[in-house]
C-alpha cells in the first residue's frame, strides 16, 4: 500500500510540476488544466478513501513548496478530494467517457469550493477563487475533458491496478 | 491504550483524514511563523530541482521546434541587423561624448546618490502549478545570492520594468511574486509630474495594476500614456525603475485621491529571463566617500 501511495504522490507531482512549465505554452487565457487532480482521482477511486487522502495530502504539500500559496492550502485541498472521491470506490464504475468526465468536473469543483473556504477561513490572496469567475471554468471544462483520457491511459498502462477479487469458476 | 487501539481500526480512515486536516491546518495558521521558512525552503530546494529538470526538457523541446521556423526568418533579420549595426556604430561614438559630458556635469553637481547595483540574470522556469496564485519561478537561489524581498526587473522592448520580488527562496530555485500579484504593493510616483502614490496588483489574469492615492488636485497633470516608476520610498525597490503606463483615471467624489490603472510595461506572457537587483552597497559607500574626498 505504502508503494502505492508513493507512486501515487510521485506522479501527481510530476503531473503537478510538468503543469508550472509544459502546460503554459499550450492553455488558452493562462489557465490550465489541474493534470495532478486527475492522477489523484484515478489513484483514490481504484484503491479508496485511506490511500487516496494521504496521496492527496502529500501531492498538495509538493504543490505548495513551488506556488506563492501558504504552506497546507494545496495540502487540505488534495486530502479532501483524496477522500471524497475514494469513497467512489467499488461503488461506481469510473469507466468510458462520461463517468470520468464528470468525476473530473465535480473533483475540480470542490478543489474550487475548498479554497475558497480555505481562503475565506484564513484571509489568503487568491487570483481566481469564485465559481463566477471565467478562469475557474475554464478550469473545471478543462480537466473534465482530459479526464477521460488520461483514465483511459492510466487504465491502459495498468497503473495503480488493484488486486480483483476471484469470482466463481 | 485497547480503546485507541479500537478507535484506530474501526475508524482509520475518519482518525488519519481528521489528522491529515489538523496538519495542513496548523501549517496554515504558522504559515508565517519561523518553522514555515526551513520547511518551506527545503521543499523548494527538494521540487525546485525536479522543476529545472523539467524546464530544462520543455525548453529543449519548444526551442528544437522554435529553431526550426526562426530559420526561415534568419536570413532577413541579418540584413536588418547589419543596417541597424552601422547606424548603431555611428551613434556609438556621439554616445561616449555624451558619456563624459554626463560624469563631469554629475561630478559638478555632487550627485552622490547614483545607484550602484549588481544584478543576477536568472531564467523564468514555472509559473504556478494551479490557477489560484501568480507565482513565477526562476532559476537562481541561495547559492547564487538570492535574497527575501529582492527586486526582480526585466528588459523587453529596450527597456526594463519592474517584475516584482523575491518572495521564498530554495537552494537552487526562487520564487517571485509579481506585481500584478493582489498581495504586491510598490510604492511608486509619476515619472513626469511626480505625484505619489501605490501601485496595487490586479491578481492573476488581469494584467492591469492600480495606482492608489495619488493627490485629487493631480488630475490636471496626468495624462492617458503617463509613465509611473518606483519612488525609492519603500526599502525594497529602488527608484525610477519603470512599473507602466497610465490607462485611466478615475475618483469617487466622496475620496480626495485619484485612482490610476495602469498596464504593465512587463508583458509577464512572454517573460523569459528576468534580472534580480542586488544592492552593492560596497560599491556606493565607496564611490560616495570618493566623491565626498573630492569635494
Amino acid at each position: 500500500m505504502l508503494g502505492k501511495i508513493v507512486r501515487a504522490v510521485l506522479l501527481a507531482s510530476l503531473m503537478g510540476v510538468l503543469q508550472t512549465n509544459a502546460l503554459r505554452f499550450v492553455s488558452p487565457a493562462a489557465v490550465i488544466p489541474d493534470l495532478a487532480l486527475i492522477v489523484l482521482v484515478y489513484f483514490a477511486h481504484r484503491n479508496g478513501s485511506f490511500p487516496g487522502q494521504f496521496a492527496g495530502f502529500f501531492t498538495g504539500l509538493i504543490l505548495d513548496f513551488v506556488s506563492l500559496a501558504p504552506l497546507g492550502f494545496f495540502a487540505f485541498i488534495y486530502t479532501v478530494v483524496g477522500f471524497v472521491f475514494g469513497a467512489t470506490k467499488d461503488r461506481i464504475v469510473l469507466d468510458g467517457v462520461v463517468l470520468p468526465f464528470v468525476a473530473l468536473f465535480l473533483a475540480t469543483l470542490v478543489k474550487i469550493l475548498t479554497a475558497g473556504a480555505i481562503s475565506g477561513v484564513f484571509s489568503i490572496d487568491t487570483a481566481s477563487i469564485g465559481l463566477l469567475g471565467a478562469r475557474a471554468w475554464i478550469e473545471i471544462g478543462l480537466t473534465a475533458l482530459l479526464g477521460p483520457l488520461a483514465f483511459a491511459l492510466m487504465s491502459a498502462m495498468g497503473l495503480f491496478r488493484t488486486q480483483q477479487r476471484g469470482g466463481f469458476r | 491504550m485497547r480503546r485507541f487501539r479500537e478507535l484506530i481500526h474501526n475508524h482509520g480512515t475518519g482518525v488519519s483524514l481528521t489528522t491529515l486536516l489538523l496538519s495542513a491546518t496548523l501549517m496554515l495558521v504558522f504559515q508565517s511563523g519561523p518553522t514555515r521558512g526551513g520547511f518551506g525552503e527545503l521543499g523548494l530546494s527538494i521540487v525546485g530541482v525536479a522543476q529545472q529538470s523539467t524546464a530544462w526538457v520543455v525548453g529543449g523541446i519548444s526551442s528544437t521546434i522554435g529553431s526550426v521556423s526562426e530559420l526561415g526568418n534568419l536570413r532577413s533579420d541579418y540584413e536588418v541587423l547589419l543596417e541597424q549595426l552601422l547606424e548603431y556604430e555611428a551613434a556609438q561614438q556621439d554616445l561616449a561624448e555624451l558619456r563624459q559630458e554626463l560624469q563631469s556635469l554629475r561630478e559638478l553637481l555632487g550627485f552622490s546618490e547614483q545607484l550602484e547595483t549588481r544584478n543576477i540574470p536568472a531564467r523564468v522556469i514555472g509559473k504556478d502549478p494551479g490557477n489560484f496564485f501568480s507565482t513565477i519561478s526562476i532559476n537562481k537561489g541561495r547559492r547564487d545570492g538570492m535574497q527575501v524581498d529582492l527586486p526582480v526587473i526585466a528588459v523587453q522592448d529596450n527597456g526594463e520594468g519592474l517584475v516584482g520580488r523575491i518572495a521564498r527562496v530554495g537552494a537552487t530555485s526562487s520564487i517571485v511574486r509579481p506585481i500584478f500579484d493582489s498581495a504586491s504593493f510598490v510604492a511608486a510616483r509619476l515619472q513626469s509630474s511626480r505625484h505619489e502614490g501605490l501601485v496595487s496588483g490586479g491578481g492573476i489574469g488581469n494584467n492591469v495594476l492600480l495606482m492608489r492615492y495619488v493627490p485629487e488636485g493631480a488630475r490636471g497633470e496626468i495624462s492617458y500614456g503617463d509613465v509611473v516608476v518606483t519612488s525609492g520610498m519603500s526599502e525594497i525597490f529602488p527608484s525610477g525603475i519603470r512599473i507602466g503606463r497610465v490607462r485611466s483615471i478615475s475618483s469617487q467624489p466622496y475620496e480626495t485621491s485619484l485612482e490610476l490603472e495602469l498596464g504593465a510595461v512587463v508583458d509577464f506572457s512572454r517573460l523569459e529571463y528576468v534580472l534580480v537587483i542586488v544592492p552593492g552597497s560596497d560599491d556606493s559607500s565607496e564611490m560616495n566617500s570618493r566623491i565626498g574626498n573630492s569635494q
